[in-house]
């Protein structure tokens, strides 16, 4: 069977209007594109310091200095909204593609070994997958203390299990293909085989686990700060944002729409391509 | 399938001391200092005679070994010692809560059950319909905004702006409303669309295509047929989905200032009140597991194939 060419539905895209292209996912690349350009030009985007407070100017209104407004601190909440950006999507993608990583590397290691590895790998992911991941991340950070390290590190520990039961799953089927027989009858090492045959075959899922996964974790990464156990204030996170400005919910509505968007468009963005390649890569099989 | 059954029960001993293994030295090997915990929670000097006497109020002075299994056996007793704040035992604090928590799980459960059950039928009927289109928004929107803004959203239009709904807290049965609905909501977008995609999948199937030659109604096949085999899976994922519950409630009950499990942590780990953490720790991971059995029985009792031992 000839793989299938990675850029298909790209080539798709090109003859546009024929179905299977829908227009959401047009959407969400256009709408993940300005929020990737306003993370790297945050610096010369944002009109004001996101830190600088001005108590005389707390909660003005929406006006062209101050687009958003300002929180209660008098700092200029557009401002705020940028750099909050990169901070919470920094953090989720850093998390996200070291949990992808670590998950693969362990998953698939365990998988080709085989043996008292692979057993001790899958014990211990059962007794974890016990306990849902955001309970176990609530978990260490409880013992750890809150803060911005502790917590990446939570999740971390917390989630790379469930990779590692997919890349596992996924090794145990590649493993037995043809190629990777073939290279194993050319004399390829163990590690050759791994890097340079099996862990190609896994690329293709986990990039589609990797952007689910991101929008998972901006969120969780939200949540985490609205419980004041992970990222600290003064930064400017989207997750704290949305608390503070919820707290002014009956006064002030816009307060927490502004930072609540920011945070939900590049999510949703995220979930609609993630889902569209989850169909589109089953469809296939 | 029994075996099997058998074999998820007894996994109940090994996951258990592990979990109770993690409890216990996640608080040894991080660099949480107990006794600087203990010392400001009773508002006590850090001073060195200050230390041995906590040390050996808590054990701390015996070797590791002994006091784990000092530990372990009041552990099994459901007695993980005193809490440092106030003067009440952890089982209370977490008995509470538990409590608190499963009421506004259960309630959860029945606002999934109603919504997911018209949703995903009336999207399955007509796929791309006016029905299909809103709940795939409502699944877009649903695992996109942080349930907390939901939370926020929904006190500020019915709490606050019609009246109708007490804030928060947890006094009668209108209390109960919102929070669970909160709950509901992030979690009735994913089982609608997997209650959909499942009721379509299964119309293409050769017993549909059977019933029909029968001549019988194509709302009949729907309700009867259909549905019942579509359920299969979601049984299957009752015991996750109860997981889900558990994690969104922490946040849901700090929204809603919901007396629940969650509250009680998210104080515990702000406060750093080890004795609640640990025994949090032990009761959510045997209500997971046995949440996990349920959900196996509940497939078995559903599908004669799995209980009969032929995979479907």
């Amino acid at each position: 069977m000839k793989p299938a060419a990675p850029n298909a539905p790209m080539a798709r895209a090109a003859r546009s209007g024929r179905p299977g292209w829908p227009i959401r996912i047009t959407l969400a690349l256009f709408i993940l594109m300005v929020m990737g350009l306003a993370t790297i030009l945050a610096k010369y985007l944002a009109p004001h310091d996101p830190v600088a407070i001005n108590i005389s100017n707390s909660l003005a209104p929406m006006s062209w200095d101050y687009p958003f407004g300002t929180d209660q601190l008098g700092r200029c909440l557009f401002s705020r909204c940028l750099y909050a950006l990169r901070v919470t999507f920094g953090a989720s993608i850093f998390i996200a593609f070291l949990t992808i990583l670590m998950g693969s590397i362990i998953g698939m290691t365990a998988a080709y070994l085989g043996g008292l590895v692979d057993q001790i790998v899958r014990v211990a992911s059962d007794a974890l997958l016990a306990i849902p991941s955001m309970i176990f991340t609530l978990i260490i950070v409880g013992f750890l203390g809150p803060g911005t390290q502790n917590i990446i590190l939570a999740m971390l520990i917390a989630n790379w299990v469930w990779y590692a039961r997919v890349a596992r799953g996924l090794t145990l089927r590649i493993r037995e293909y043809g190629y990777v027989r073939a290279a194993k009858l050319a004399g390829t090492g163990h590690l050759g085989l791994m890097v340079w045959h099996i862990f190609p075959g896994l690329v293709t899922q986990m990039t589609t686990q990797f952007t689910l996964l991101i929008g998972t974790m901006a969120l969780s990464l939200a949540g985490f700060s609205f419980l004041g156990i992970g990222i600290q204030p003064p930064t400017a996170e989207l997750g704290l944002m949305i608390s503070d400005g919820c707290e002014l919910i009956q006064t002030h509505f816009f307060q927490m729409v502004w930072p609540s968007l920011v945070l939900i468009l590049p999510v949703a963005s995220l979930n609609v391509i993630g889902d569209y390649f989850t169909d589109y890569w089953r469809s296939k099989q | 399938m029994k075996g099997f059954l058998i074999k998820q029960a007894l996994l109940i001993f090994p996951v258990g001391l592990l979990v109770s293994l993690l409890a216990f030295s996640l608080v040894r090997v991080f660099p949480s200092d107990v006794v600087a915990s203990y010392l400001k929670a009773h508002q006590q000097t850090y001073s060195p005679e200050n230390v041995a006497m906590v040390r050996a109020r808590l054990g701390l002075d015996k070797p590791i070994i002994d006091q784990y299994f000092d530990w372990l056996k009041k552990a099994a007793r459901f007695d993980f010692g005193q809490s440092y704040y106030g003067n009440l035992k952890v089982s209370e604090i977490i008995f509470m809560g538990l409590k608190s928590t499963l009421q506004l799980t259960a309630a959860t459960i029945v606002w999934l059950l109603v919504v997911t059950y018209f949703l995903g039928l009336y999207a399955a009927k007509k796929p791309d319909g006016l029905v299909d289109n809103i709940s795939r928004l409502v699944a877009i929107l649903g695992n996109a905004v942080p349930i907390f803004v939901v939370g926020f959203l929904l006190i500020q239009i019915f709490a606050l702006k019609l009246g109708w709904l007490p804030v928060s807290g947890k006094l009668s049965f209108k209390h109960v409303i919102l929070p669970s609905l909160t709950l509901a909501l992030s979690n009735i977008c994913v089982y609608a669309r997997m209650l959909r995609n499942e009721m379509l999948d299964n119309s293409k199937k050769a017993y549909v295509f059977y019933a029909k030659a029968r001549g019988l109604r194509t709302s009949w096949i729907f309700k009867k047929h259909i549905f019942k085999n579509s359920l299969l899976p979601m049984a299957g994922t009752s015991g996750i989905c109860f997981g889900h519950l558990i994690c969104g409630s922490v946040i849901v009950e700090n929204v809603f200032a919901w007396p629940g499990l969650g509250t009680v942590i998210t104080y515990a780990i702000l406060s750093r009140n080890y004795p609640v953490i640990q025994g949090y720790v032990v009761c959510v991971a045997l209500i997971f597991i046995v949440a996990n059995l349920c959900s196996d029985i509940l497939t078995a009792l559903l599908d004669p194939r799995v209980r009969l031992g032929s995979a479907p």
